[in-house]
């Protein structure tokens, strides 16, 4: 035979490769979810800059100037004003970070719920698991709209309560997903070597499971996030949302309303960013879910 | 008490230093199953198994997929729960240990997984992975821990540069290799090895086969080695216990066993080697049927309805382990028929 025998640790590749560095590379070759990156990174740095770039003081009223009827946009006015002479620019802006915050904070608290509650639940098994899954169900089979409109009836009306009652609501997702791949995860091997120099289950929860659960959970939440933001509006625009004169995209198109067939500078702006925004979280979401996948096949 | 050699001349079971002793090992799996998850069955994996393996020797276990070597192997760590008996390590018994008791024993019994690409977790990298075991047992300095890890990972030939990569960027002996050094970091006195070689390629196995035997000379190891293999474990084991349907059938130092196997079944097992000498007559023992199920194994002699030899009684009694030639021991009423005088 003409093949010699190398020592084997002269046939490893000599690359550095980190994980992230190759979910990045996959990620990148996702045209959609490039797109919806840009997007989100640009809506966020305008949102984060807020008054900073918003041509005006979102919440100043001129009434001399609109008469009780919103004006058209023009130069000093790019997006109009509503009927009191607010600048719609500004509080689409304003708005706008209202809106990303509550999708962000809402979908951070379901995770803390979701993910503590579906790895005990999938980590003890048993009793434990049936008690949490049964209150899941529960928790599924109350339409949550309702619950979150109710809840919000009785709190003071502001959006930090709003942040918390969405993502109070919204856990049951991902603690399935969580108990799921807790559930098959301990039946690897590698789970079960660790048990057998004595890892203790807290570390072996911390250390092993989820780290390697978290690509899916990263998926759901980036696709949880939409959900938050449509809620927040749905809320705003019946009125339970954020306190009145703070604008919200979901509560700039309750505005428009009475406006709708006159001034449709009011509902398209708002429209087309909630759209967007929901758009490009989906995007992101698909690509991420391919470019984490291969790992969670390996 | 040191390590003695003496054993080889000893007959006497009494004066043998056992490291591993076990009796009448059992596990039984429940079946579930309709709306209300009752218990329809049981599978009998293990079905009272008891042997004992001797300090510095390789106990091969071999038997077919499912007959409950895998099961034993981890019954013996307490990584499954045994049903029924008792596991003796160096005279105290593991099965009457609480979970806490147990960790500090952990250090001197390890597992060597088969499928070195499940067994890895492909989110630590491989210092990390050999590590935690000396992390989960008191070596909590980094630098210590590094300096250990590099050494263990010299002993089993991997270079100290693959220590902050990921699972997936090794091939398969490699990646056992790893698995290797995990089980050793801790320094065990016994280590099982569950069917190490069975998932890579031929040219492999014997190089990771020689590095087992290599360490077990370095480091004074017992190895309890489970295969299906019986080239490969005639390669490394001193004794060998022979398995059918969760129970232990034959067991015999093994030049006795492969020169003068007294049961069918491993009789039939050793006439499936492939011998490379095309122009060899060769007997071969052909098993009819299946390996029953172990949810409902057969009466009496679990092997009868596949037998060459079955006769009247083997479907009624279950034979017991009986010595029939110094340390050989088989399960079978009709064995002694196939006795030869040692020449």
């Amino acid at each position: 035979m003409a093949t010699t025998l190398q020592p084997d640790h002269a046939l490893t590749i000599s690359r550095p490769e980190n994980q992230w560095v190759l979910i990045w590379r996959r990620f990148r070759r996702h045209k959609l979810a490039m797109a919806g990156s840009l997007v989100l990174i640009l809506l966020f740095a305008v949102a984060g800059l807020d008054e900073r770039i918003a041509p005006h003081d979102p919440n100043q009223v001129r009434p001399e100037l609109a008469m009780g009827y919103p004006q058209p946009p023009s130069t000093t006015f790019w997006l109009g004003t509503d009927e009191v002479g607010r600048d719609y620019l500004s509080r689409a802006i304003s708005g706008g970070r209202i809106s990303l915050s509550v999708g962000f904070v809402a979908v951070a608290i379901a995770l803390v719920i979701g993910v503590s509650l579906g790895a005990i639940a999938g980590y003890w098994g048993g009793t434990v698991d049936n008690v949490l899954m049964r209150l899941v169900d529960v928790f599924l089979s109350v339409p949550s709209f309702f619950l979150i409109l109710t809840v919000n009836t009785y709190l003071p009306p502001s959006f930090y309560n709003v942040m918390i009652v969405i993502g109070v609501f919204s856990w049951m997702g991902v603690a399935r997903l969580v108990r799921g791949q807790f559930l098959s995860l301990k039946e690897k091997e590698y789970v079960m070597a660790a048990q057998s120099v004595g890892v203790p289950g807290f570390r072996l929860v911390i250390r092993h499971l989820l780290p390697n659960a978290v690509a899916p959970v990263i998926v759901a939440a980036t696709l949880a996030i939409p959900g938050a933001i449509l809620t927040e509006s749905a809320l705003s625009f019946l009125g339970f949302g954020v306190t009145p004169p703070q604008a919200s995209w979901g509560s700039m198109l309750a505005n428009a309303q009475a406006w709708l067939s006159y001034a449709w500078w009011m509902w398209v702006p708002p429209g087309i960013l909630i759209s967007l925004t929901v758009l490009a979280f989906n995007f992101v979401g698909d690509g991420l879910r391919d470019a984490l996948d291969p790992f969670l096949r390996r | 008490m040191p390590f003695q050699f003496d054993w080889i001349v000893q007959e006497s079971e009494a004066t043998v230093d056992n490291l591993i002793e076990v009796k009448d090992l059992t596990k039984h799996f429940p079946v579930r199953g309709g709306m209300l998850q009752t218990v329809k069955g049981w599978v009998k994996a293990v079905d009272g198994v008891s042997f004992a393996i001797r300090k510095g020797e390789a106990l091969g276990l071999v038997g077919e997929s499912g007959c409950g070597k895998t099961t034993v192997g981890r019954t013996l760590l307490r990584l499954i729960e045994p049903t029924r008996g008792q596991i003796f390590f160096e005279g105290r018994d593991l099965t009457s240990l609480s979970l806490s008791e147990l960790k500090p024993l952990r250090r001197e019994m390890q597992l060597i997984f088969q499928d070195p690409f499940t067994s890895l977790d492909p989110r630590s990298q491989i210092a990390d992975c050999i590590g935690e075991a000396l992390y989960v047992h008191g070596v909590k300095d980094g630098a210590e821990r590094r300096q250990r890890v590099r050494e263990i990972m010299d002993r089993v030939g991997l270079a100290e540069d693959h220590m902050r990569r990921y699972p997936h960027e090794f091939s398969g002996g490699q990646r056992q290799r790893i698995g290797i050094a995990r089980a050793l970091i801790l320094r065990p006195k016994f280590i099982i090895c569950d069917e190490p070689v069975s998932a890579l390629d031929v040219s492999i196995q014997a190089q990771v086969l020689n590095l087992l035997r290599q360490l077990q000379r370095d480091f004074d190891l017992t190895y309890l080695f489970i295969a299906h293999n019986m080239s490969v474990v005639e390669h490394i084991s001193d004794r060998v216990a022979v398995m059918y349907l969760g129970k232990i059938v034959e067991i015999a130092g093994r030049l006795d066993l492969y020169r003068n196997p007294l049961h069918p079944y491993t009789q039939a097992l050793l006439s499936a080697i492939p011998v490379p000498k095309p122009d060899r007559k060769r007997t071969r023992t052909v098993l009819k049927g299946d390996v029953p199920s172990p949810l409902n194994p057969p009466s009496g002699c679990r092997f009868h309805p596949r037998c060459p030899i079955a006769r009247h009684n083997c479907s009624t009694d279950e034979p017991e382990l009986r010595q029939l030639a110094p340390d050989h021991q088989v399960a079978c009423h009709w064995a002694d028929q196939f006795l030869r005088l040692p020449d």
